[in-house]
């Protein structure tokens, strides 16, 4: 069985994320990414998001070909659920403890 | 040049990456380190920007002359400016030949894509996308910055090599611009 390799990314929003609104935001998200990636190309990407750092950091995994169509796909995003709201990603790595040991270094 | 800048990336060395957005962006301390920049270089502090396609000239030659591909473009970088951004993204020959004598910069400002949407997005893709590539066959140098004029058009420095490569770069070139050209933009 072949192994799929993921990407995790550390994702800055400009909108404030509630815990509790984490599911509504995260299928918001991928319905706008599914307008900037393409039906034909999602499946590649196959993003989730799978944890929330803070309320403006989020951490969204991604199949390791998909991860710089996610990336860019980030940069286009301008609007999530008819609200103004733009990303930065900060770091990629390929094991959320490694990106969280890193963030913490960094912060 | 290139060379060097391959064997630092062969060593693993961590290359910095530089930007340059409007000062309407109204950047603190600690966002281009955030955003994985070195340093984010800003419009009429670090690089002027002077329009002349309504017959004005740069000043000095450390300078980006904007204006539709044609005869200014053609003088601009034919008097030595060091960089150019075809505010059209159309593209003409004379102009390509003139910027690659001259080892004119291409200025590709990539927060334009974030701006359209849709059908023009796709268009405006594709018209800065046959500029990159006759730019990388003619040899130019191509700055890919964001030229951002508000937060929300700007971009962390992977995300800027990842539009770089929607409109024509390969991961090593889009790399290298971000890097190395964009530094002798903002004068670092």
């Amino acid at each position: 069985m072949i192994r799929q390799k993921h990407r995790y990314i550390l994702v800055e929003s400009s909108q404030k994320i509630a815990e509790g609104n984490l599911d509504a935001f995260s299928a918001a998200l991928y319905e706008a990414l599914l307008d900037y990636v393409g039906g034909l190309q999602y499946h590649k990407v196959n993003p989730k998001v799978v944890k929330l750092a803070d309320d403006r950091h989020f951490i969204i995994k991604s199949n390791l070909s998909g991860c710089g169509s996610l990336i860019a796909a980030l940069a286009l995003i301008k609007n999530v659920s008819n609200e103004a709201t733009y990303f930065y990603t900060l770091k990629t790595s390929g094991t959320i403890r490694a990106l969280l040991s890193n963030t913490k270094k960094s912060a | 040049m290139f060379s060097e800048w391959k064997q630092k990336l062969n060593r693993g060395v961590a290359l910095a990456y530089y930007d340059l957005v409007f000062g309407s962006c109204d950047i603190d301390s600690e966002l281009p380190g955030r955003l994985g920049f070195k340093k984010i270089g800003i419009v009429d502090e670090d690089i002027q920007v002077v329009d002349v396609s309504g017959g004005k000239k740069a000043n000095s030659t450390d300078a980006i002359a904007v204006g539709p591909a044609g005869a200014a473009l053609i003088g601009e970088a034919s008097r030595g400016v060091k960089s150019i951004l075809i505010k059209d993204y159309s593209l003409d020959n004379s102009l390509v030949a003139a910027i690659a004598e001259n080892n004119t910069i291409l200025v590709m400002p990539v927060s334009d894509l974030m701006k359209v949407s849709g059908i023009k997005r796709s268009r405006l893709m594709f018209k800065m996308q046959r500029l990159v590539e006759s730019a990388k066959k003619h040899k130019i140098q191509v700055a890919f910055v964001t030229m951002a004029d508000s937060r929300g058009n700007m971009c962390s420095y992977m995300q800027l090599i990842e539009l770089s490569k929607l409109i024509g770069a390969d991961g090593d070139y889009a790399r290298r611009s971000v890097s190395e050209t964009n530094r002798v933009l903002v004068n670092d």
